[in-house]
Order: C-alpha cells, then sequence, then structure tokens
C-alpha cells in the first residue's frame, strides 16, 4: 500500500527531516507514529501525502511513485485519503457541516446523500447537535473533532492524521482513537502521529514506528489481547 | 451543476472578503462599458445618417441639348444606374422653392424659370466614380453635379467614429481584463489556504477556480447591467431631445437601438468576466 524507500528529506534550509528510511505500510494496518517534536513525524505524513518530494528514495502509494504520477492521477490518490492536519485546515467563515460536506463535493454524490453522510459523520464525532455552527464558535478540541469527520466522511482507503488526539480530553481522545482504529474493519489503512503514546495501549493489534531526529529508531507490532 | 449552490456561497463569500473593493470595481468597470456604449451609440447615429445619404445619393446631368428621352435611355443601360428620370424645368423650380422655404418669394425675382431641366440619377455611392465616367463619355453632356464632397465628408465621419469605436473596444477589453485579473488575484491570494487545503483534499482544478471564475463573470455582468441602464436612459434623452429640435436628421429605430445597447453590454461584460477571470487564475502564483 505505502511504501517508503530509502528515504532522505532535507529542507531548503539545510535541516534534515528524515534520514535514510524504509517503512512498508499495508493495507489495513493501524500505525502510530510516535516521537519527540522535530523527530519528522510531520514530515513523513507530508512524504505520503505528496506535499513534499524526498532528497532521496521514493514514495510508492499502490507500487506507484506519488512523486511522478501526473497530477490528474495523483489528485485520484488524494482522494483515495483522509487527511487529518495539525493545523485542522478547516474553511473559516463556514458551518460545521459545510466542511464536513466540502470534503465529499468532488466525488459526484449528490447533495442529499453528502449531507446525509455529513450528519451521520458527525454524529460519531459528537457534533451533530452543532452541526450548523460556525467553526470560529467551535472550541479547538471540536474543531480537530470536525477535521476528523471530514477526513473520515470521505471513506478513504488510507487516513492519514497528524496529532488527531492534541486537543482533545482523555475521554473524547479516547472516543476519537476508538473510532479511528474502527475504520480498520472496512480495510482501511490508519496512520497516526502522537504525542499521547499512553493512549497506544487502548488499542489492539497495532504498529508502532519511532522516531527521533529524522531517523527510525524502532518498529514493533504490539498484538493487546 | 450538483455543486451549484455550493460555488454560488462560495463566490458570495469572496465578495464579501473585498466588498468595498468590489463595489468600485463594479462601478468602475461599469462607467468604463457606458463610454463603450455612448461611443458605439455615436457611431450607430453617424452609420445610420450615412446610409440613408447613401441610399439617397444622386448626381445631377445637365445637357447641351434638349434630347433628354436619348440620353436617358442611354444612361438607363450603364449597371451602376439605380433609377433615372428626366425633371423638367416646372419641377426644379418646384423643388427650389420647398428648399428655399419662405425664402423663395426671391424666385419671384426672375422674368422666366431661371432652371433647366436636367436628369436625375440614383445610384449606388460606391460606384459614382465610374458612372460619371461613363456619363461623361456621352457627347451631349453639358454638367454633371454631384455631392461627392459632403458624402465623403459624411463618410469620413462614420470611418473614424468605427476606428475610435474599435479602439474603445481594444481600451475597454484591457482595462476589464486587467481590473477583474486583479480582483481574482486578491481573493485568490485571501483564499490562498483554503485553495491549498483543497488540492491536498484532491479536489479537481475546475472546482477550485469555478467560485473564482464567477466571481469575476458576476462582477462585470453587473457592471454590464448599470451601463446598460444608463445608456437606455441616455438613448431615451437624445431621441427626446434631437427628435424635438433637429426633426430633419434621420435616427436609428429606438427600440432597436435599445436592444442593440442591452445585447452589446451583457454579452460584452460577460465574455470579459470571463476572460478577466481566466487571466487573474492564469497570472496568479498560486
Amino acid at each position: 500500500m505505502i511504501d517508503l524507500k530509502k528515504i532522505t528529506l532535507k529542507y531548503r534550509n539545510g535541516t534534515v527531516a528524515l534520514k535514510d528510511m524504509n517503512i512498508e505500510i499495508r493495507k489495513g494496518e493501524l500505525v502510530f507514529i510516535i516521537g519527540e517534536s522535530g523527530s519528522g513525524k510531520t514530515s513523513l505524513l507530508k512524504l505520503f501525502m505528496g506535499m513534499v518530494v524526498p532528497t532521496e528514495g521514493i514514495v510508492m502509494i499502490d507500487n506507484q511513485d506519488i512523486n511522478k504520477m501526473n497530477a490528474s492521477h495523483k489528485r485520484e490518490v488524494l482522494k483515495s485519503m483522509g487527511p487529518i492536519f495539525q493545523e485542522f485546515k478547516l474553511m473559516k467563515g463556514t458551518t460545521t457541516i459545510e466542511n464536513v460536506m466540502l470534503g465529499l463535493r468532488f466525488y459526484g454524490y449528490d447533495n442529499n446523500y453528502i449531507r446525509t453522510e455529513a450528519i451521520n459523520t458527525l454524529k460519531k464525532v459528537g457534533l451533530s447537535h452543532k452541526a450548523n455552527i460556525k467553526i470560529e464558535d467551535l472550541s479547538w478540541g471540536e474543531n480537530q473533532r470536525v477535521a476528523i469527520a471530514r477526513a473520515i466522511a470521505r471513506k478513504p482507503k488510507i487516513i492519514i492524521a497528524d496529532e488527531p488526539t492534541g486537543n482533545l480530553d482523555h475521554d473524547n481522545a479516547v472516543n476519537i482513537l476508538n473510532l479511528l482504529s474502527s475504520l480498520r474493519d472496512e480495510n482501511t489503512t490508519v496512520i497516526i502521529t502522537t504525542h499521547a503514546t499512553h493512549l497506544i495501549g487502548l488499542n489492539s493489534d497495532v504498529r508502532v514506528i519511532q522516531l527521533k531526529d529524522g531517523q527510525m529508531i524502532g518498529d514493533e507490532k504490539r498484538v493487546i489481547s | 451543476m450538483k455543486n451549484t449552490g455550493y460555488f454560488l456561497k462560495e463566490t458570495w463569500r469572496i465578495f464579501k472578503s473585498h466588498t468595498f473593493t468590489n463595489i468600485l470595481s463594479i462601478v468602475s468597470i461599469g462607467l468604463i462599458l457606458l463610454m463603450f456604449s455612448l461611443i458605439f451609440m455615436g457611431w450607430q447615429f453617424t452609420s445610420n445618417i450615412v446610409e440613408i445619404v447613401r441610399n439617397e445619393a444622386e448626381i445631377d446631368v445637365y445637357l447641351n441639348n434638349s434630347d433628354f428621352e436619348n440620353t436617358r435611355d442611354s444612361i438607363a443601360n450603364f449597371p451602376e444606374v439605380r433609377e433615372i428620370r428626366i425633371v423638367e424645368k416646372e419641377e426644379a423650380y418646384a423643388k427650389m422653392e420647398k428648399i428655399l422655404g419662405s425664402e423663395s418669394k426671391v424666385l419671384t425675382y426672375f422674368d422666366e424659370n431661371p432652371f433647366q431641366s436636367y436628369l436625375e440619377i440614383k445610384m449606388n455611392l460606391d460606384e459614382v466614380n465610374s458612372l460619371i465616367d461613363n456619363i461623361e463619355k456621352i457627347e451631349n453632356i453639358d454638367y454633371i453635379r454631384d455631392n461627392r464632397d459632403i458624402l465623403d465628408r459624411i463618410d469620413s465621419i462614420s470611418k473614424v467614429l468605427s476606428t475610435l469605436n474599435h479602439l474603445i473596444i481594444l481600451a475597454v477589453g484591457i482595462t476589464t481584463i486587467l481590473i477583474i485579473s486583479h480582483m481574482i488575484r486578491q481573493g485568490i491570494y485571501q483564499f490562498k489556504d483554503k485553495i491549498s487545503t483543497l488540492n491536498l483534499l484532491g479536489a479537481p482544478p475546475l472546482f477550485i477556480v469555478a467560485p473564482f471564475i464567477l466571481e469575476g463573470t458576476l462582477l462585470t455582468v453587473f457592471s454590464g447591467i448599470i451601463s446598460a441602464l444608463a445608456s437606455i436612459l441616455i438613448i431615451n434623452m437624445v431621441f427626446g431631445n434631437i427628435s424635438g429640435t433637429l426633426p430633419f436628421l434621420p435616427l436609428p429605430i429606438k427600440n432597436e437601438m435599445i436592444a442593440m445597447t442591452i445585447y452589446l453590454n451583457m454579452s460584452i461584460s460577460f465574455i470579459l468576466g470571463i476572460l478577466g477571470s481566466i487571466f487573474g487564475l492564469m497570472t496568479s502564483k498560486n
């Protein structure tokens, strides 16, 4: 599904974000990427989405180099992903439901279907009662849940979540992780970066990749019965 | 079509992000289009006069004998001639009386009718030179009177206005495209984060740019409406004033002119809106 081969990522200012990294992520896996700030977690997620081009190595998505795809193919790949950004990237001036609907607008669905899907997803993240509230009037944590709803409403093949529980209280964080974890039932690959290592143990059958200074220092499978 | 509602909402959001500037742009473009409308109307007026004069163009041929009927028949064979008839000297006298109006009493000072019979020939103005060349070859021709100087001058005015009209179209086009493209670039800059997010979500380019194209087009269409309304007012005023003070001046048909102005303003504003928006998108760094 996702295959990183000998990846090195160096930014223009000379910072080496990732060094000689090899990762293969299979369909339906739940992968936690952990590490301190600046360890390269977000850079790794950006690589998965083709937001940055590696200095060396290749990023394969479904056996194709994402950085060599033509624009329309890359768009199709991005449409199959559900990104949850650390800074949310929600649309200011629009309501909760409009944000969730936006993620579904270019799949050719009709409006009624989009609205129904958006409402159902908002229910899953506990925000259906705030569907018509503007994003600016929601709390930080609620914004995060809207971003999650927008990603999962798309029924993506891959969820890429950058610190999805960073702004949530313990109960909401657990709920969201359970929700993301449950997507594996639909064969969705879920990749999550997090600081909250204590929450990882709540999930069974997870893979944990540990980064430090742009290098992978751990890659283990944890099966908790 | 499924996203029409979304596109309209987005367009409204983009508009609201610079409401005051957008309103000023609508008014500015409206005034530019109005200027174009006025030049166009002037061109229509003069073209109409030229066309009428062209259709009425005639030359008068005087003979050095009284063989009018044979000469008429000879001239009638020339392909440039549309119509030819003999004007008897009594008719020539009556015509001059009519032209002089209240001053016609001057004609009573003549003991005899001072006018001669002549041949009145109507033809296409463009063929007047070749016709005169042909007539001059006939032996009994004494004198040919034509109005080419006047006709040429009116024709020149019409050509100048036509050139001016084309230049104004060019100026209006370039100015409108530049204003709209600037508005679009401003909108894109304002919404650059949103555009970037849509790209990351895999939105197709047309989905991303549609609200901007719609905004540019609607801005100019509103300007076109303003210009069309102002033009209708001006047409009504002009027709009212000219038909009152200069009743002999041939005017185009008012309703046709209004319809033409509306059509012109709306179609030009629509086309310029789309072109300006596309230019704005193409020249945007995003």
